[in-house]
């Protein structure tokens, strides 16, 4: 059962993440439309998938290597 | 576990370490000029010194002892603590930040009065100064406890000493001195974490030793579901990674001033970035590798496997490291503790001057009078906190009772605030049930654990549901909050502008007086020459049409001038007004007494940047 906490995890994670994003893009606070907020948007998108790699690589990997 | 370890050249080395940290820490103290130096360190400092000293206070009390414990009994997933925080930034870095930043709020009380009402604000402060001043002496018992362990040391003379250190530094070079230090002492966590995990590969063999000496069940990123109660993955994620996360980085004084120390908005968002992308995790290994490498040793036969697991931390570094060594990483654990106390009390003293002082006792007062009663405060805050160290070490069910505050207290407030600054809706009466009927519910469920079972997915309940209560407080408090907002009256849009999230641009308008300027544009180097008093108002400067294009900067934008030498970090630099553009390039023209009010160098190279 190592799915289950990661998945649980990402799962409330993503929609709270998601909904401050959509609250920041709607209110223009992160506006794609600027480099600085495609930058940001990047960022803020990459660090989340850092984030998931790295768990996944010590949570799925790291126990058959 | 030893009565006491190390050598006598680890006990100079930590006493070295005392004296350098307070002399280092009471330097500072020269920048500081007025309460806005004090409580935030002049708001122009740089990304990578607000990140590294944050990354101190993130370390806090106890944390090699805790986390190498967790990483010996459980494994890798002792580093899901510090792994969970990302998810909250677009709400930090684009509404929470720009709010309290722009709209000038030196603390979450002032933002309640703000948002919704005083009576709001002043439960608040209540609340928070009881946690704060509380945290303080847990904070002093906790080295108190350490500093016995480690040297034998009488528990209330360590924890007097740390406190008369933290003091002293604190109270000559407020939020300065604890950024720099914080500073000092992040390196030297971090440093001293890694070096003991190359040194532990070194004494079992190399890392291919060490990988496969390690229990595959500890190979993992998160613990089991939800067993054992003490440390199981769900409990752990809704209250470090949900309701702690999120007391952290939008509650905690602490933190909160550390980024409104930033130069700008944008700095802060560096900083974040590098927090919790880059130092968290390095923080996360450097913290716990010693419960692994303890474990490896453990199977390798070169460790008692009876060993307690509260002293891995202790055992292991001792025997990996030489005399001398050993102190270096005595020094740093109790970096990781000064640099979380040393926080804390400079946290009690802004509310006390800005929540308590200001508004209710002496109003109208001069900069100089707060910056005195803030000082003051500082040392009252550390002697409250001496004084509770006895009354923690007799009687261990209030060690417990401030957990369970901090436990009862951390959702309501972190709800009001979520709330607060993302649903317009969110009534003044809402947040102060929210933050009132959260605690009363949630201290009732302490006395009857039975009704957090229905949140507990399946967590037993032979810890009275210590993990999962986070996650009842905040469906609790989040309840309260919505239920009251639909029977009662919200504010009207105009009273609430600038502190709710779709409103940020009001709140920038309001801080610079004027359009704000989001164009990016370049730094330029520049150097100075100053002009007569009365030549140009004190804090505005004029650079030359052809900068300003840079710059991308127009007549009225705000700017930040700073010593061109990145390492000054923003120390030697001061915020500043663009004035009328003159023709002369590479040159900035600054009022000869604006050098008398801040610290900027007027004969070497500067850099000036447009800020908003």
């Amino acid at each position: 059962m190592r799915w289950l906490p990661f998945v649980y995890q990402y799962a409330v994670m993503l929609v709270v993440f998601f909904i401050g994003i959509y609250l920041a893009v709607k209110s223009k606070n992160l506006d794609p439309k600027t480099s600085y907020g495609k930058k940001y948007l990047f960022i803020l998108i990459g660090g989340l998938l850092f984030m998931m790699i790295l768990q996944a690589f010590l949570q799925f990997i790291a126990p058959i290597i | 576990m030893h009565p006491t370890a190390g050598t006598p050249l680890d006990l100079w080395i930590i006493i070295a370490y005392f004296v350098g940290v307070m002399a280092f820490g009471s330097f500072f103290g020269k920048f500081i000029r007025g309460t806005k130096e004090f409580f935030f360190a002049g708001q122009k400092l740089s990304w990578w010194l607000i990140a590294m000293s944050s990354i101190a206070t993130t370390v806090g009390s106890y944390s090699f002892v805790k986390y190498s414990q967790a990483a010996f009994k459980y494994g890798f997933s002792s580093t899901q603590t510090y792994l969970n925080d990302w998810f909250w930034m677009p709400f930090w870095m684009f509404g929470w930040l720009p709010i309290i930043y722009f709209s000038r709020i030196a603390s979450v009380p002032e933002y309640f009065e703000k948002r919704f009402d005083r009576r709001t604000r002043t439960a608040a402060t209540v609340i928070m100064l009881l946690y704060l001043i509380g945290y303080v002496g847990i904070n002093l018992y906790t080295m108190g406890v350490a500093l016995h362990r480690l040297l034998g040391w009488n528990i209330f003379t360590a924890a007097a000493l740390t406190a008369v250190i933290c003091a002293v530094y604190v109270t000559f070079g407020g939020q300065t001195s604890v950024i720099m230090t914080d500073l000092l002492q992040g390196f030297l966590l971090l440093i001293a974490g890694f070096a003991l995990f190359f040194i532990g590969l070194h004494y079992v063999g190399g890392f291919d030793a060490f990988w496969h000496h390690i229990p595959i069940s500890f190979k993992s990123a998160l613990p089991a579901f939800n067993k054992p109660p003490e440390f199981n993955f769900v409990g752990v994620f809704w209250q470090d990674g949900m309701a702690n996360s999120a007391a952290f980085y939008f509650m905690n004084q602490g933190i909160l001033l550390r980024y409104l120390s930033a130069k700008s908005v944008r700095e802060g968002r560096k900083a974040v970035t590098a927090v919790v992308l880059v130092l968290m995790p390095l923080a996360a290994f450097a913290v716990a590798n010693v419960g692994w490498i303890g474990r490896s040793m453990v199977s390798l036969g070169l460790l008692d496997a009876s060993v307690d697991s509260r002293d891995v931390f202790v055992v292991v570094s001792e025997v990996l490291c030489k005399p001398g060594v050993f102190g270096l990483i005595l020094a740093a654990l109790i970096a990781a503790l000064m640099s979380t106390a040393d926080t804390l009390i400079n946290a009690v003293s802004v509310i006390s001057v800005n929540d308590i002082y200001r508004p209710y006792i002496k109003k109208n007062a001069s900069d100089k009078h707060y910056l005195l009663v803030a000082r003051i405060v500082s040392v009252v805050t550390a002697g409250i906190g001496i004084l509770l160290v006895p009354v923690y070490m007799g009687f261990k069910t209030i060690y417990a009772a401030h957990g369970a505050f901090t436990a009862m207290m951390t959702p309501p407030i972190v709800v009001a605030i979520l709330f607060g600054a993302f649903w317009k809706r969110y009534t003044p009466k809402a947040a102060f049930w929210t933050l009132l009927g959260g605690m009363v519910i949630i201290f009732t469920s302490i006395k009857f654990p039975d009704m957090i079972k229905p949140f507990s997915h399946g967590v037993p309940g032979d810890d009275g549901y210590t993990y999962m209560r986070a996650f009842f407080g905040l469906i609790v408090s989040g309840a309260i909050g919505i239920i009251v907002t639909m029977f009662t009256e919200p504010r009207s849009d105009e009273s609430v502008k600038g502190l709710v999230f779709d409103s940020i641009q009001d709140a920038m308008m309001k801080f610079k007086g004027g359009k704000p300027n989001l164009q990016p544009g370049k730094k330029v180097r520049v150097t100075m020459k100053l002009v007569a008093s009365d030549a140009q108002l004190i804090d505005h400067v004029r650079v030359s049409v052809e900068d300003m294009e840079k710059m991308r900067a127009n007549e009225g934008d705000f700017a930040n001038l700073s010593d061109a030498r990145w390492w000054t970090g923003g120390l030697a630099s001061a915020n500043v007004v663009l004035g009328a553009p003159h023709e002369e390039a590479g040159v900035v023209y600054v009022n000869e007494d604006l050098l008398k009010q801040e610290n900027v160098p007027a004969k070497r190279p500067l850099v000036i940047e447009k800020t908003i």
